[in-house]
Order: structure tokens, then C-alpha cells, then sequence
């Protein structure tokens, strides 16, 4: 669960470096890695899904910057959300690690941005990628799981969309004054 | 010392003293009493050697004589010149410097030969006794000379040295002047005049210039034989001057009078040079400069030095001074308008050929580069020299420099920066396609022409090369070792001298870029666009060059143009049997239905190998009906002769020509197949509105409005508006007076816009087509990213960017980015990047 996190980029370097150690076979696998990441990117640059986009975060591939509009029709609609994603290197056996930079208040999302989603945690699929991701996640932002909320506030506000568009965007506004 | 001998000697002193009195007295009026010879010995002077006092005789003589000589008689020499020296005429400056010296002279004799006789009475005197004579003695005549000079110069009212520059110029001009005159009396009264001027005048007129150039060209000759000298100006001139460089060489100012006669000598040949090597580029200077040097300075020297052994020794060491002197002043006056020199190549050979001379004999090889550079760099390298300007001018510089220094070490260091700046411009390699390729244009594309021909030269020179490289065995190997010479010093290391010897001009411009590649690409591009551009499949010379480059880069490199040229070949024949195909024999549903067979007699296709051309420009347009089915016909032709294979036509490309009769008159034009579209519709419809017809030919309003302006400038349409602001185009029905193609005589034969020769993507516009497939990229950092400057967007590229390899330099994405920025997909703001 989201309290269970781990602290990702130092055990991931960690862990490259231990790998780097170990010998070849785990070197050739990393690079598989990279070059997943490369093409995930290119099919990304080159499709044209509204609203979702990511990039590698300037120096490593192992960690990108992704950002998601709200859909259209949602309370989220305007609304602009920045994500960060890493990479365990052994992806994509293993889910990223998503977690929303801009604070976002929404039933299934924590106050530090982790995301509970189940794609992200035990339904991770190696078919998954970057792109399914994020539009998974911009597809929870209007259709939350209201039954394991993370945020039960949100939760109970949830069913008068009135009042929760205008906690929702009293908050969104007092992030991006920050 | 007993008492007696006391008072002889003090006798003896007081003897010695009246004596040498009433001698001195008697010599500072030497100029009255030449005759004297020999001095009579001064007396007492044995009895005080003979008490060990002839040290102290010698001292006092000099410094009696010295006190004279400073307070009389050197105070009467300047007194002469206390008016100063500036408003005397060489003869009067003449005339008082020679008395004035006499005087002196006179006087300074007059002490020599006492000295000498004062030396020998004190040497007679000390011969007995035991005491050697102190140096004092021995040198007493030295001491008084060195003496004379010191005083000479300490005491004078005014500077020595401009008093001899003054009188040193004056006679050498008049030397010069007086040898000119003694060509004898074909000369006109304008000659005098001429010389009247003066050759110091620096406001010689051109007139006078063109007289002196011609005058001294003869001159050379009649100096041959020296003796008119003496016929000119009489004995006493040259005896005059010889006295006064005699005079002062006796009182010990030769230094002086050498570096005043040096400076005047150094002066005169400078400006006699300047004056004959300024701005002529059509005239070997150096053997008329050496001519004149040994036929004037010289002989003015010949005077001016001591005569004798010495005197002949010193003027060797002068003939090669001065030979060495106009080396380096020529050198240093070529190498300053080395720029011009290079422009006007080939008629400045001759320059060219002073300055090989020049720098074979003078160390001047650093400041040329220097010099020739700095002129390079502010007369070609900037923003207003077209780019064909400075590639002459480089080609003109390889030229000239091959002839001025064979090793290359020069063009070496002087062709860097011409390259440096090339590389930066973006035309280069289109202008260097073009001078190479292009030799039709005639008359003002003289460059093309050379440089074409430089092409066929080189290639010829190329296959010698080869043969001689493959070498036939040791023989030709030994040669080539015994012909080998050591680089130049200031030769850059670095670089092996065979690649500085590669002094073929195209390579060297090939290798503005470092590589064949690119040259070959822009080659392509441009041989594409010739070829499009022909109506009649003839393309001799397109294969002729080709040829030539062929054997300079090799056949598969240029493979791609080989095959192109081969399609015209092609075409030529595959039309030929298409034309000859029966109508008949056509089993297309194109042709089936109809009863009459559209006639494909106005079509001249060329059909590409695609694979093997340049991308071509997309420019879709759509075809008029009628021309539509003439185009459908002949490919179905091509198909029913060449099958499976089938014809796709590139509508867009190529030329149309038109015949188009307004009222009476009938005018051709050979147009771009847009312009035929566009003038089409009008064939059935007299007006159109701008939004119809663009929809009519398939192209944007603000595209139309371009290219339909061809034909209102042509007179053929005319454009109004209507209230609504659109534009409205309607066909003329009669031939406006005012346009261009009504003066033809309805022959004229226009040649297409602009446009058209661009039919082929150009390399640039390849680039941005290149950089088209990173703009998603970019987008989605900069979605991701809210701003990023240049490098990290340029770095991120490189690091992300793999298939295809992000391989451009920043300087081309900046170019890319600044065009989004000016489609407003993208803001700058403080020298970063974000997202509109």
C-alpha cells in the first residue's frame, strides 16, 4: 500500500550499481531496458492521445516527468497535473512508480501524490506501458475507486460534484500559487 | 733631480710653449698658408723627453689644441649656419658647406701634420731613454681625430646629421634628375616641366608620372655606359660632393655623413619605388627597381664613399644592401595590395612574379600571411560579398599563390580563414555546384567558365597523377626522392607536405567541407533540376561533366547521377516507341470507351528512376480534364509496353510551353506546369474568383495570389477586387501595351519564374523536413518540462533520440526552434524554450 513505499531512486541506483558489478548477463538486461524505454518514448512521441505526455527527466531514462490533463467532462476538466515515473530496472517486469508532483486531491490519491491503482501494484502487466499508464491514471481522476479510498475525504465529497469541484479547485489553485 | 737640469728643462717648457704658440697661431690661418708642408719641429722638446717629460708634452699639445679647436675654429664652421638650414637651396648650402669644411679641413691638417711631427720629435726624443712611452704618444694622432669629432658634434648649433640629410637629398635628387636630362635633347619642353616639379614633389601628377615611368626606362639604358655623368654636371659636381664625404670623413663624422647618405639613399629608393610599383600589377618591377638602384644610389654612393680599396669594399656591401633593400621595399609594397594583386589575376602575373622574387630573397613570408590576411578578412569575409564573389576570389588566391610559393605553406596559412568563413555560409557548396557545372551562361558567369574548365585540366592532371603515383618500378621512385626538398621553415608541421602540395583547384574548393558527400549531394540536387528543366532529352553536356567528376570522385559515389542521366537516355527511347505505338493496340479502360484516341503528340516525358533522384518538393496540383487524359494515355501505354511496370506522373514538375492568343496576337511562354494549370482555366472561363480557382487547382488562396501574379505581370490577366476584399482575376482581351511580354513582338519566348528552378527540394529545405520528425519531441519535453533553454533541449535529444539518431548541431536546432517559434507553436522568453 501507499504507506509501504519505497524510497525509489537511491535503491534503484543501488541496485544498477550492484548489477554492474555482478557481470554481463545483467548488463545486457538493463540495456534491454533502456531500449524499451527509447521505443515507449518514440511511440509516445509520435501518438497523439489528448492530454497525456511524458519525457525522460533530463539524464537518466529511469525517471521521467509525465503530465495529465483532466478529461474532458470531469471535474478535473482545465486542470493540469504533473507526474513523476521511475523505472525499476528490471521493468517492465516490474510496475513503475507513479506519483503525482502537482498535489492532487482525489479519493485515491494521498496527500504525498502516491496513487493507489491496481495496474500500478499487483495487476502490473509487462503489456503495459508508459502511455496505458498515464491514461489509466488521467481515467481514475474522473472515475474513482471510492471503496479503498487513500483520501476519505474526498471519498464522501465525491458524490456532490458541486461542492467537491469547488474544494477541488480551491486546492489545485492554492498548489499552483506554491 | 739636480738644479741645472731643473732649469734647462723649465727653459726647455717655456721654448716648447712659445713655440708650439706661434705655431697654432700659425696653422689657423692655414687656409692662407697651404703651402706650408712640413712643420717645423717645435723646439725644447729633446731636452724634456730626455727628462722623462714627453708624456706631459703630449698632453698639453692635445689639450691646447683641443681648446682651440672648440672655442675658434669649430665655432667659425657653424657660424655659417646660424640662419639655419631650411631656406638654403642645395647649391648655396652647397657652396657654404664646401668653405666651411675647407676652413676646418685646413685647420685639422694643418694640427695633423704637427701631431706627426710631434710624435716623431717625441719618439726620436724617448729613443735613448729607459722610460717606454706611454700610449699617449703613440696614439696622440688618434686621440686629436676622435677628439675633432666629439667636439664636432657636442658643440653644434644645430644637428649635424639634418644639415647632411638635407644636403645628401638635395644632391642626390638633383643626381637623379641631372642623369634623366643627360638622355640628351629628345626631350620635349613638358619633360622639363616634369623635372621642374622635382621627383621630391609628392604631388606628381599622373602626367608626370607616366613621363617619369618612361623616362626611366630608358634611362636604364644610357646608364649602362656611367661616364654621361661627368658630361652633365662637369667634373666640379661630383668633386664637390667627394671633398665634402672626404672633409667629414677626415673629421671624424664619417658615422654621421654614412647615416645621413643611408637614410637619404633608403628615402629615395622608397619613394622612387612606391611610386613605381603602386597599383601597377601588369609590370615586373624588380629588374627595372634593380636597374635603377645600381644605375643612381649606386653611383651616387660611388661618390660619396672613400675611393680605393676600402671605398670599392664598402660598395659591394652597398650593391647587396640595396639589392636586398628593394627586395624587401617591393616585397612590402606588393604584399600591401596583395588583395588587388589577387583580384586581377591573371594580368597582375608579373606582380605575382615580383613578389615569388620578393620572398625568395627577404624573410617577409610571416608578415605576408599576416598582411594578406587582415585584408581578407576585411575586404571578403563579411555579410555584403556574395557568396560566388568570395569563391572566385579564393579560386584567384589558390592561383596566384601557386605561383608564388610552389610548397603550399602560404595558401596553407593564408586560405584557412577564406575556408573557415565558407563553411559558414550556406550557399557555398550550391555556388561551387554552379561555377563548376554551369558554363552556358556566357558572358557574365566568366567564373563558371573557368572553373569548368579547371574541371577537364584537372581531370587529365588527375590521371597523370595516377600513373606517376602507381609508379613503374624503383626508377620513378628515385626520382621522386632526389627531387625531394625539405619543407619551409614556418611550414606548419602538423600537415604532411603532400597534403599541402594537393594544390588542384577543385579539391582544395571540395575540401571547403572536409568531404566529398556533401558536394556530391548538392550536385545531384542541381544536375536534377537541369535535367527536369529540358524539353529535348539532350544532355551532352551534363554527361560530359559528369565524366569529368567521374574521374575525380569515383563512379559509385556519383552512381545515383549516373542512373539519372541514364533515365533521360531512356526516356528519350521509351518515348520514341510509345509514339510508334499503334493506338489500337491499347487494351486500357482508360481508352476503351472513347472513340476518339487523345492525342499524346504534346508530351515530352522523362520517367525517373525514383529510387536514384532527389526527393521532389510536394506540390500537389490537380491537372485540367483534357491534359489529364492526354497524361493517363501514355502511361497506359508505358504499361501495355513496359509491363508490369507502371508510369506515375509527377504533374508538377518539368515545363509546359504555352501558346496563348490574345486578341490578335499570339505569345509563347514556357511556364511551370502550376502557371499552364492556373492560365488553363481560363481558357473556357474569362473570370474567376481567387477562392474558386484556388479550389479549382487545389491550392491555398495566398499560394495562388503568388503564382498568378506571373501572369498579370504578363498581361495576360488582370487582377481586381471585389467589394468583399477577394481578389478577382480576368482574362485580358486584348494585350496590355504596358507588359512585359507586349514588347516581344508576340515572340517572346518567356522564360519561366523563379520558382520552377527549385523544382527539387532543396538541401535546406531537406534539413527542415529532418528536423520535422524531432518536433514531437520537443513538444512533449517541453508538455513535460515548462521551460528549457536551447543546450538541455539539444542534449536531451541526443540522449533520447535514437531511431533515427538525433544527429543534427545545436546551431540547426536553434533554427528549427526559432521556425516554431515563428509558427507560435513555441515562445522564447529569456533565452529559453516553452510551450505556447
Amino acid at each position: 500500500m501507499a504507506t509501504g513505499q519505497r524510497n525509489f531512486p537511491t535503491d534503484s541506483t543501488f541496485e544498477a550499481r550492484k548489477q554492474g558489478s555482478v557481470g554481463v548477463s545483467t548488463t545486457v538486461d538493463s540495456h534491454a531496458v533502456t531500449k524499451r524505454l527509447q521505443s515507449e518514448l518514440m511511440s509516445l512521441m509520435s501518438s497523439v492521445d489528448p492530454g497525456v505526455s511524458a519525457f525522460p527527466d533530463g539524464d537518466s531514462l529511469f525517471t521521467w516527468l509525465g503530465t495529465i490533463q483532466g478529461a474532458q467532462g470531469t471535474v478535473y476538466e482545465g486542470l493540469s497535473f504533473k507526474l513523476s515515473l521511475k523505472f525499476p530496472t528490471d521493468y517492465p517486469f516490474k510496475a513503475p512508480t507513479v506519483k503525482f508532483d502537482t498535489p492532487c486531491f482525489h479519493p485515491n490519491v494521498d496527500q504525498y501524490g502516491n496513487i493507489c491503482l491496481d495496474i500500478l501494484k499487483d495487476k502490473w502487466s509487462a503489456a503495459y506501458s508508459v502511455r496505458t499508464v498515464l491514461l489509466s491514471i488521467q481515467s481514475l481522476l474522473g472515475e474513482p475507486n471510492n471503496d479503498s479510498p487513500l483520501n476519505s475525504y474526498a471519498a464522501k465529497l465525491w458524490d456532490n460534484q458541486e461542492e467537491y469541484r469547488r474544494v477541488l479547485h480551491k486546492k489545485y489553485a492554492e498548489s499552483q500559487k506554491l | 733631480m739636480p738644479e741645472t737640469s731643473i732649469a734647462v728643462s723649465s727653459a726647455a717648457w717655456l721654448a716648447y710653449l712659445t713655440s708650439v704658440e706661434k705655431q697654432l697661431r700659425a696653422a689657423s690661418e692655414s687656409s692662407t698658408l697651404q703651402q706650408v708642408k712640413d712643420w717645423p719641429p717645435l723646439e725644447g722638446i729633446d731636452v724634456l723627453c730626455a727628462v722623462g717629460l714627453g708624456e706631459l708634452v703630449a698632453a698639453h699639445f692635445l689639450s691646447k689644441v683641443e681648446f682651440l679647436l672648440r672655442d675658434v675654429h669649430i665655432n667659425c664652421f657653424w657660424a655659417y649656419f646660424e640662419n639655419g638650414l631650411a631656406n638654403l637651396p642645395t647649391s648655396d648650402l652647397e657652396a657654404t658647406l664646401l668653405q666651411a669644411l675647407q676652413e676646418l679641413c685646413s685647420v685639422v691638417e694643418a694640427h695633423c701634420r704637427m701631431i706627426a711631427t710631434l710624435t716623431g720629435q717625441l719618439l726620436a726624443g724617448s729613443a735613448g731613454s729607459a722610460q717606454p712611452l706611454a700610449s699617449v704618444v703613440v696614439t696622440l694622432q688618434n686621440s686629436y681625430l676622435r677628439t675633432v669629432g666629439a667636439l664636432f658634434l657636442t658643440t653644434a648649433k644645430c644637428s649635424l646629421s639634418d644639415l647632411l640629410l638635407h644636403y645628401y637629398a638635395g644632391k642626390l635628387a638633383e643626381f637623379g634628375k641631372g642623369l634623366k636630362r643627360s638622355r640628351g635633347g629628345a626631350r620635349s619642353k613638358n619633360d622639363e616641366n616634369v623635372d621642374g616639379a622635382g621627383s621630391d614633389d609628392e604631388l606628381a601628377t599622373a602626367a608626370s608620372f607616366e613621363a617619369d615611368s618612361d623616362d626611366e626606362a630608358e634611362l636604364m639604358d644610357c646608364m649602362e655606359e656611367g661616364a654621361s655623368l661627368i658630361e652633365v654636371f662637369g667634373e666640379a659636381w661630383g668633386q664637390r660632393l667627394q671633398y665634402i664625404a672626404n672633409a667629414l670623413r677626415i673629421l671624424g663624422v664619417e658615422a654621421v655623413s654614412e647615416e645621413a647618405f643611408a637614410a637619404v639613399v633608403c628615402t629615395h629608393v622608397q619613394y622612387h619605388l612606391t611610386r613605381r610599383t603602386q597599383r601597377i600589377f601588369d609590370r615586373h618591377v624588380l629588374p627595372a627597381a634593380r636597374a635603377y638602384v645600381s644605375a643612381v644610389p649606386l653611383e651616387f654612393l660611388r661618390l660619396v664613399l672613400p675611393s680605393g680599396e676600402a671605398g670599392e669594399q664598402s660598395l659591394a656591401q652597398w650593391r647587396l644592401r640595396l639589392d636586398y633593400y628593394v627586395y624587401e621595399t617591393v616585397g612590402q609594397l606588393r604584399i600591401g595590395e596583395m588583395f588587388d594583386i589577387v583580384v586581377d589575376y591573371p594580368e597582375s602575373l608579373p606582380a605575382v612574379g615580383d613578389i615569388r622574387d620578393c620572398l625568395r630573397n627577404t624573410n617577409l613570408h610571416q608578415q605576408f600571411i599576416t598582411r594578406f590576411r587582415a585584408a581578407t578578412q576585411a575586404r571578403l569575409l563579411h555579410a555584403g560579398a556574395a557568396t560566388s564573389d568570395i569563391i572566385q576570389q579564393y579560386v584567384s588566391t589558390i592561383k596566384t599563390l601557386r605561383e608564388v610559393d610552389p610548397t603550399g605553406v602560404l595558401l596553407e596559412a593564408v586560405g584557412e580563414p577564406i575556408k573557415e568563413y565558407l563553411r559558414g555560409r550556406r550557399d557555398t557548396i550550391r555556388c561551387i555546384v554552379t561555377m563548376l557545372t554551369d558554363d552556358t551562361a556566357g558572358g557574365e558567369m566568366v567564373a563558371g567558365e573557368s572553373l569548368f574548365d579547371e574541371l577537364g585540366r584537372n581531370a587529365n592532371d588527375a590521371d597523370a597523377g595516377d600513373s606517376d603515383g602507381e609508379g613503374e618500378g624503383d626508377a620513378s621512385a628515385w626520382e621522386a626522392a632526389l627531387r625531394w626538398e625539405p619543407d619551409p621553415v614556418d611550414a606548419d608541421p602538423a600537415r604532411s607536405a603532400r597534403s599541402r602540395r594537393m594544390h588542384d583547384i577543385i579539391s582544395m574548393l571540395v575540401a571547403i567541407y572536409g568531404s566529398k558527400e556533401l558536394f556530391i549531394a548538392e550536385y545531384r540536387l542541381m544536375l536534377a533540376d537541369k535535367l527536369l528543366a529540358k524539353t529535348d532529352y539532350d544532355c551532352d553536356r551534363e554527361i560530359r561533366t559528369l565524366e569529368l567528376l567521374k574521374l575525380r570522385f569515383g563512379d559509385t559515389n556519383l552512381h545515383n547521377c549516373e542512373v539519372m542521366i541514364k533515365d533521360m537516355a531512356d526516356s528519350k527511347r521509351i518515348h520514341g516507341n510509345i509514339r510508334e505505338l499503334p493506338t489500337n493496340s491499347l487494351i486500357s479502360p482508360m481508352s476503351r470507351g472513347r472513340r476518339r484516341e487523345p492525342s499524346i503528340e504534346p508530351l515530352t516525358p522523362i520517367i525517373l528512376s525514383g529510387l536514384f533522384w532527389p526527393p521532389f518538393q510536394q506540390d500537389a496540383i490537380s491537372i485540367p480534364a483534357q491534359v489529364q487524359i492526354m497524361l493517363d494515355t501514355y502511361a497506359a501505354k508505358y504499361h501495355s509496353l513496359k509491363a508490369p511496370r507502371k508510369l506515375v506522373w509527377k504533374p508538377h514538375l518539368g515545363t509546359v510551353k504555352l501558346a496563348i492568343t490574345i486578341g490578335d496576337r499570339t505569345t509563347d511562354f514556357t511556364v511551370s506546369p502550376l502557371q499552364a494549370v492556373l492560365i488553363m482555366a481560363f481558357q473556357t472561363v474569362s473570370s474567376w474568383r481567387g477562392s474558386e480557382l484556388a479550389k479549382e487547382v487545389g491550392l491555398p488562396p495566398s499560394t495562388l495570389r503568388r503564382r498568378i501574379v506571373f501572369w498579370v505581370n504578363q498581361g495576360v490577366l488582370s487582377e481586381s477586387r471585389a467589394p468583399s476584399g477577394e481578389y478577382l482575376y480576368a482574362r485580358m482581351e486584348q494585350m496590355a501595351e504596358t507588359g512585359p511580354g507586349a514588347g516581344g513582338a508576340g515572340a517572346a519566348d518567356t522564360v519561366m519564374d523563379d520558382e520552377l528552378t527549385t523544382s527539387v527540394a532543396t538541401a535546406e529545405d531537406q534539413l527542415q523536413q529532418e528536423m520535422a520528425v524531432y518536433e514531437s519531441f520537443v513538444m512533449g519535453m517541453l508538455t513535460n518540462f515548462e521551460r528549457l533553454p536551447l543546450e538541455r533541449i539539444h542534449n536531451m535529444l541526443k540522449m533520447f533520440v535514437v531511431d533515427p539518431p538525433y544527429d543534427k548541431t545545436a546551431e540547426q536546432l536553434a533554427s528549427f526552434l526559432s521556425k516554431l517559434v515563428a509558427e507560435e507553436k513555441l515562445l522564447m522568453e529569456a533565452g529559453s524554450y516553452k510551450k505556447r
